[in-house]
């Protein structure tokens, strides 16, 4: 009888024990986002500062009044669509960046996220794609081995609902640097790689 | 047959723990917290900025704080930024500090800085040069006080590129008083000059108040109980 007591006590205590610090690390998981590294300044969001849905009739005059050529991707991963374009409206008309929104499930969120497909075209950088590379992005070459871009397979997603990263590629074509999200690496790679023209007409 | 019940019983706890525990994960969610924003965004990208701040020292209290900044938006998609300015809150131990702050695909990272204070009542400007420091992806991050450099680093991001530049004003509660701020001389950096903005976009949360001076400098005021 003693025995058994003893034993109910350990298992309890043991059970205790374990609680306790599933407990405490639950807590100071969720503290984290007050007092931890994750506590970030952040600038206003896109549609604060101006951030806007568009019609695609509106982005082709957008594209013609930039005299740009926009690329955007021939193939999609499966089941996805168009779903939104955003741009920046200012005072002085529509402006870079454009967001370009691709999902299953009509997700129109401009922001990077593990269910959608998104493209941001902004004007190039002055930084040598070669740079990005020797920084751990995997290569994209052309057809004819040129190098277009790269690909950061886990990239830090602060955007992201579930997941903490998420593959980036940086894509650069006739002046613009595309920064496009996408769950796959490697269909991201396809989707790269389809990049056409989009013409103004 | 006592131990086995024993055990029995450990197990059944342990399945119960396992429960809660996946029940605890499922339940977590970012927490929201609210932001006042008053100040400019200039509306284009380029590879440099600088502005001058003139340092208020609110009354700032629980997990609140107040930042004071000037910044470069790399991607509005992803989520990600560079920014140098000054902080009072529950993160500086309710003390004014300067502070380097980022997110790139590397992810989130902050440095107080520790050499210099900022003092209250003083005007620092705050400068953010982008160029090819060493790797081509480097921004030099400057404080100055007058003529005298306080404070220099280099940080370093991937993208690097430039969507936009900003200047504001940031709290976390409409209980801090933000009376006194004044942001001026706000410039972009061309590769060789700094000229003033010459364009802007005023964004004001409510309560506060903005006095749009001209493209490069504004003035604001409000909140506090």
């Amino acid at each position: 009888m003693r025995g058994r007591l003893i034993l109910i006590s350990v298992a309890i205590l043991l059970a205790v024990v374990v609680m306790s610090v599933i407990i405490i690390n639950y807590v100071s998981a969720g503290k984290s986002n007050y007092y931890g590294e994750e506590v970030a300044k952040e600038p206003p969001s896109f549609e604060v500062i101006g951030g806007v849905v568009i019609s695609h009739e509106k982005f082709m005059k957008f594209v013609k009044s930039k005299g740009i050529s926009i690329y955007l991707p021939t193939k999609l991963p499966e089941g996805f669509s168009l779903t939104a374009i955003w741009v920046r409206n200012t005072s002085h008309g529509f402006e870079f960046p454009l967001i370009i929104v691709y999902s299953k499930s009509g997700i129109t969120d401009y922001r990077a996220r593990e269910d959608t497909l998104g493209i941001e075209v902004t004007r190039a950088s002055p930084a040598p794609l070669e740079q990005y590379v020797k920084d751990g992005g995997i290569p994209v070459y052309n057809a004819q081995g040129r190098l277009i871009g790269v690909i950061f397979p886990d990239a830090y997603c602060p955007t992201c609902i579930t997941q903490k990263t998420l593959p980036l590629a940086i894509v650069r074509i006739d002046g613009l640097d595309y920064l496009i999200s996408f769950k796959d690496p490697e269909m991201l790679k396809t989707i790269i790689l389809s990049m056409k023209p989009v013409t103004a007409g | 047959m006592v131990p086995s019940r024993s055990i029995l019983l450990f197990l059944s706890l342990v399945l119960i723990m396992s429960l809660y525990t996946v029940f605890a994960e499922s339940q977590q969610v970012p927490v929201f917290r609210l932001r006042y924003y008053v100040g400019y965004t200039f509306g284009r990208g380029y590879y440099g900025i600088s502005g001058k701040i003139f340092t208020i020292n609110p009354s700032v209290q629980d997990i609140n704080y107040i930042a004071q900044w000037i910044g470069i938006t790399t991607s509005y998609s992803r989520g990600y930024w560079i920014q140098v300015g000054y902080n009072k809150g529950f993160d500086t131990n309710y003390k004014l500090k300067f502070y380097v702050e980022k997110k790139d695909k590397n992810g989130h990272s902050i440095i107080w800085v520790s050499s210099a204070t900022p003092s209250a009542g003083t005007t620092y400007t705050y400068i953010i040069i982008g160029g090819t420091f060493d790797n081509g992806n480097g921004w030099k991050v400057i404080i100055r006080h007058g003529v005298n450099e306080i404070y220099s680093t280099i940080v370093y991001t991937d993208p690097y590129t430039s969507e936009d530049l900003q200047a504001f004003s940031e709290t976390t509660s409409d209980t801090i008083c933000i009376d006194g701020t004044h942001f001026s001389s706000l410039s972009y950096y061309t590769g060789r000059s700094f000229p003033l903005w010459d364009q802007h976009e005023a964004h004001v949360d409510e309560p506060y108040r903005i006095q749009e001076v001209s493209d490069y400098e504004f003035i604001a005021w409000g909140g506090g109980s």
